[in-house]
């Protein structure tokens, strides 16, 4: 080859986009022609320079953070489709025995049925939230045991409001908060320990979902609902003491 | 029952999305704010693009790049967008060979020194680039993605990658070079 290469052959060759026959050709002729080799080398050494350069924005954890969650919420939206699917079972199974059983009571039973998995799967939900937080390294974005900086951090990030307790049970204290995601809603997660134990209290708009089974995967589960939100308590404390610190906590409403 | 099998299917689809996707997110997010200029609306591109990658995931065509195929979600999403809308706008693209070089004296100190440029005048120099020329830079220099690739990214063939890819390296030189100059 002796013409000198063009400007997007030698780029290509630079990329590592020439075929092998090309790469064979470009080799040959760099051999012989030093300013072509100059401009391999040339812009060999800016491609690594823009490649470092250019690796600027690192994302901060708390969107890191975020992202894992939407994605996550984004899987428990996507849920509803067994539901649905569900749903549509349950019809056409009416359908097909409509002559021996009553419409009203597989009805019944169906939205019984329904309504029982949805209350489960908001018990493990909230078990796997608490579980996953406390498993990170910082699993708090704000780190507060004043009742008075923890709740205005929640200001414009939920759509209802809601109070902290004054006076906590024996050995309970605020540990911190996150804003977390279910079922797509904004929730807030408020962390408390209870001696060596630590206790999450979420609270999410309030919803039809039903009250959820009081135990899920060994953990114990509280609710309670106000007039805006709802709020579950999850835990791995004795079923004592968590009762003690949701009923302060409902108190405070 | 049906719906068990659905759920069951739905999750691994999810559990092989994050798989896939989480690993690109800093990659996704660097080149959102180099397009965007902005973190928060880079914030907000990357969150609309996992948004609809997952939405959309079950059109994905396993065996073929995934990675080519998010950031082309990442960036039609860009480009509908409003700073996309704009930065779009005023870009001069002439894909025709006129204004590239068919060869540069590479023998001479300015060519040389531009090489030797350190990383503050290389981000300076990238930020002057047209969005077009920029995009591809960072597609073929920092993510490293093949032209095929970058092809399918962009919605252009191949062989406007190729001269594309030359453009930008050539514009980035000569701001490089300029700046050299001024500063003599």
């Amino acid at each position: 080859m002796r013409e000198h290469l063009d400007v997007t052959m030698l780029n290509a060759l630079v990329s590592g986009e020439l075929s092998s026959e090309e790469r064979a050709a470009a080799s040959e002729h760099l051999a012989e022609c030093a300013s072509c080799t100059a401009g391999a080398l040339s812009s060999a050494m800016l491609k690594l320079a823009t490649a470092k350069a250019g690796m600027r924005y690192a994302p901060s954890p708390q969107f890191a953070e975020r992202i894992a969650r939407q994605s996550r919420g984004l899987h428990i939206v996507s849920k509803p489709s067994p539901q649905r699917a569900m749903l549509a079972w349950a019809t056409a199974a009416v359908v097909a025995i409509a002559a021996l059983v009553s419409f009203a009571t597989l009805h019944r039973a169906q939205r019984n049925e329904v309504a029982t998995l949805t209350r489960s799967a908001l018990a493990t939900e909230v078990v796997d939230r608490h579980i996953a937080a406390l498993a990170t390294d910082s699993p708090f974005e704000v780190i507060s045991s004043d009742k008075h900086t923890v709740k205005p951090w929640f200001q414009g990030k939920l759509p209802f409001s809601f109070n902290l307790p004054e006076s906590l049970p024996e050995g309970t204290t605020l540990e911190g908060a996150n804003l977390t995601y279910l079922y797509g809603q904004p929730t807030a997660q408020l962390i408390y320990r209870v001696r060596k134990h630590r206790v999450s209290i979420f609270l999410m708009s309030k919803n039809d979902m039903g009250e959820p089974p009081a135990s899920a995967a060994g953990f114990q589960v509280r609710s309670f609902t106000t007039d805006h939100f709802r709020a579950l308590a999850v835990s791995d404390v004795n079923a004592n003491d968590l009762d003690a610190l949701t009923k302060v906590f409902k108190e405070a409403q | 029952m049906p719906w068990k099998s659905l759920t069951r299917e739905s999750d691994r689809q999810n559990d092989a999305f994050e798989e896939l996707a989480l690993p690109l997110f800093p990659s996704l997010y660097n080149v959102a704010v180099w397009l965007t200029r902005s973190q928060p609306d880079a914030e907000d591109l990357v969150q609309e693009t996992f948004f609809k990658a997952l939405r959309g995931f079950a059109g994905f065509e396993q065996g073929t790049n995934f990675k080519a195929w998010i950031f082309r979600i990442l960036r039609n999403t860009y480009l509908t967008s409003k700073t996309g809308l704009a930065a779009m706008r005023t870009v001069y693209l002439d894909e025709q060979d006129s204004g590239l070089e068919a060869t540069v004296d590479w023998d001479t100190p300015e060519s040389r020194m531009v090489a030797l440029s350190d990383q503050a005048e290389v981000r300076s120099a990238m930020e002057t680039l047209p969005p077009a020329l920029l995009e591809v830079l960072l597609l073929c220099d920092v993510e490293e993605m093949k032209y095929k690739d970058i092809a399918v990214v962009l919605e252009i063939p191949i062989g406007t990658v190729m001269s594309r890819v030359a453009r930008a390296r050539g514009a980035l030189r000569r701001v490089l070079m300029q700046a050299r100059e001024e500063r003599l």
